[in-house]
């Protein structure tokens, strides 16, 4: 019987661990690659001096995608070459009366690795390349079009 | 006993991530045109001065969108610059607003509680103190803002 519940616990372990969503019904809009045009900083908010630039490929010098795979997977590109292949679990995926989809996910589950997006008007915003340092004196809002 | 922990755990539910505007809250929902700023500072060298900022005199444009959707978007002389999502941590009617039919919020931007975004609204107005991410920043105890935005 404590054989039994052990076998039953390590398969649920198993199960949760290896959660992935698949991008079927609204998600499916996600499925393709996207590449990185630009982002738009604002800083120095800490020092009272709120900033703002653009920063491009062309000014960093990378290149910058990521590719949502319909089996729930997602794939970050530096440079045309695959740098991560990860999981995707969504906390939630709707959209709004304006048609505007925003969901936000989890890389392989972990509640650590949130990333926020959205997808308005054929453009994707997510939280990569560029992320904040410190979230309360910056922010990077990144854009992205389908390859 | 290892079962009925794994289920509650995994059970949990989780805390929302956002905030949409329903029901009273829908009073926000739209665009927001910054308007001008009341701009109060000397504090820290003994003065008491203050300045009326508009979109004339700092030759910018603001503007804010929030979706039912419960997002916010900040466009910078019509470039969308930052998107945040909308937590609230307080929605109330209140007579302390100065403003007429008011209620005030208190949100925690991307449920973060060190990005504010407080201040009172109703129909057509939308007051804001200093909050994350606007164009004027405030010294605390130095100087303020109160940042004045009409529905479009």
């Amino acid at each position: 019987m404590r054989h039994s519940f052990f076998l039953l616990f390590m398969v649920l372990c198993s199960l949760i661990s290896c959660k992935k969503d698949k991008l079927k019904d609204d998600k499916e809009i996600l499925t393709g690659k996207w590449n990185w045009t630009h982002s738009s900083h604002t800083y120095g908010w800490c020092q009272y001096d709120p900033l703002y630039e653009v920063i491009t490929p062309d000014s960093i010098s990378k290149t910058h995608s990521v590719e949502f795979l319909s089996k729930g997977k997602i794939k970050f590109f530096e440079d045309g070459t695959v740098q991560d292949k990860r999981r995707l679990v969504f906390d939630y995926f709707e959209q709004d009366s304006s048609g505007d989809y925003f969901f936000y996910l989890y890389l392989d589950n972990n509640k650590n690795e949130g990333m926020a997006g959205s997808l308005r008007n054929d453009t994707l915003h997510f939280d990569y390349p560029l992320t904040p340092a410190d979230p309360e004196c910056e922010n990077y809002l990144n854009f992205f079009v389908r390859e | 006993m290892i079962l009925i922990t794994l289920i509650t755990v995994t059970c949990k539910k989780q805390e929302q991530l956002k905030d949409e505007l329903t029901g009273d809250k829908s009073i926000l929902i739209g665009s927001w045109e910054w308007i001008y700023s009341d701009h109060y500072f000397g504090w820290c060298e003994g003065n008491d001065w203050e300045e009326t900022l508009t979109p004339f005199s700092e030759n910018v444009t603001f503007s804010l969108q929030l979706t039912e959707a419960g997002m916010v978007y900040y466009y910078y002389n019509n470039k969308l610059i930052s998107e945040y999502r909308i937590k609230f941590v307080q929605f109330e009617n209140s007579n302390q607003c100065l403003l007429s039919n008011a209620y005030f919020l208190g949100i925690d931007l991307n449920n973060n509680e060190s990005l504010n975004f407080n201040g009172c609204v109703n129909s057509d107005t939308l007051r804001l103190g200093s909050f994350s991410g606007f164009i004027f920043q405030s010294v605390p105890g130095c100087e303020n803002y109160r940042n004045f935005f009409i529905k479009q």
